[in-house]
């Protein structure tokens, strides 16, 4: 049996997906971000205790097939910034049809009925999110950052980092080394 | 080193247009915008310049000469048929977006209604279109 959730983001969410099964005893394959093997099928009553177990990490199961196709996009986007440049150098349009098995428009469209924005505004505050990463956990340069992810120029990254975050990529990071900020990824 | 970009929006809308162009300059005030109300003026425009746009965004719904008729056009003029055109619309028919890459559309984008988003669908788009010139170039 397969489970979907959503809003697993990264590392941590899968540690706290592993912690919700654990203690409910429930034996799984293996546990990607927004999707779970499990080696048993689950009863209507477990199911509401996985659910409300993974609410206190603000995470929830999901049964919309739309829901899921949706979940499904972000974490293509998201396993997408975090792989190896060969593959950013992929069209998003090629790599998530690909991905997914349907037709991008066909994905366009339901991205924006559920969401009420596009799939592009969607990779572009996630991919910033991404940059900031770079800044703090790496600590890489700007000019490195945009090589990594396969920016058009460094001065792209920062006017769209600006448009945004509302400071540049300069800003933001001496905000870092003071220790005036707050992190957002995963609130 | 390239050269300036240079793009050209064809699109009836004014309003449309103008959120087009304010988008363009927040994502590169270098880029070089020319624009065009239908299908028919972005035809003499091309074939009467003796330099031609790295892109074309088209709105499909125009009156009098719309854009499928534009592509067409455009993609069967030997010294037009190699500028990228990205075709954006507020239709959401598979078909039709299927129809239009056939016909040569490399791209094909739903118009937003909200104007905050046009900002990230031209961000988005030309980046991803900006990334490949150097690679065209260098070949």
């Amino acid at each position: 049996m397969t489970l979907y959730i959503r809003n697993m983001v990264c590392l941590r969410c899968k540690m706290a997906v592993q912690s919700v099964l654990e203690g409910l005893s429930i034996r799984y394959s293996s546990i990607e971000l927004g999707k779970v093997a499990l080696l048993e099928v689950l009863s209507p009553d477990q199911q509401k205790k996985i659910n409300a177990a993974l609410q206190h990490y603000k995470l929830e199961l999901m049964d919309d097939k739309r829901k899921i196709l949706v979940e499904r996009i972000k974490i293509l986007i998201i396993e997408l910034l975090h792989s190896p440049d060969n593959e950013m150098r992929l069209k998003l349009s090629e790599y998530l049809s690909k991905g997914l098995h349907y037709d991008y428009t066909y994905l366009s469209n339901i991205f924006s009925e559920m969401e009420g924005s596009t799939i592009e505004r969607f990779y572009i505050v996630t991919r910033i999110e991404r940059v900031k990463e770079l800044i703090v956990y790496e600590d890489l340069s700007v000019t490195e950052i945009a090589y990594q992810l396969n920016y058009s120029s460094v001065s792209h990254l920062c006017l769209q980092f600006k448009k945004v975050t509302g400071q540049t990529p300069s800003m933001f990071r001496k905000k870092c080394e003071s220790g005036d900020f707050v992190w957002r990824i995963c609130e | 080193m390239r050269d300036r970009i240079s793009l050209l929006i064809i699109d009836d809308d004014a309003d449309d247009r103008n959120l087009f162009l304010e988008a363009v300059k927040e994502v590169d005030e270098e880029i070089e915008c020319i624009t065009a109300s239908d299908g028919k003026e972005a035809l003499d425009l091309l074939k009467n310049s003796s330099s031609l746009p790295d892109f074309i965004f088209l709105d499909l719904r125009m009156p009098r000469f719309n854009g499928k008729k534009c592509l067409f056009e455009i993609k069967n003029d030997e010294r037009l048929k190699s500028i990228p055109v990205i075709i954006y619309t507020t239709s959401k028919e598979i078909e039709e977006s299927r129809d239009l890459k056939e016909m040569g559309a490399i791209h094909f984008i739903s118009k937003p209604t909200n104007p905050e988003e046009i900002y990230y669908l031209v961000s988005f788009t030309l980046e991803e279109q900006l990334r490949i010139l150097p690679r065209k170039n260098q070949a």
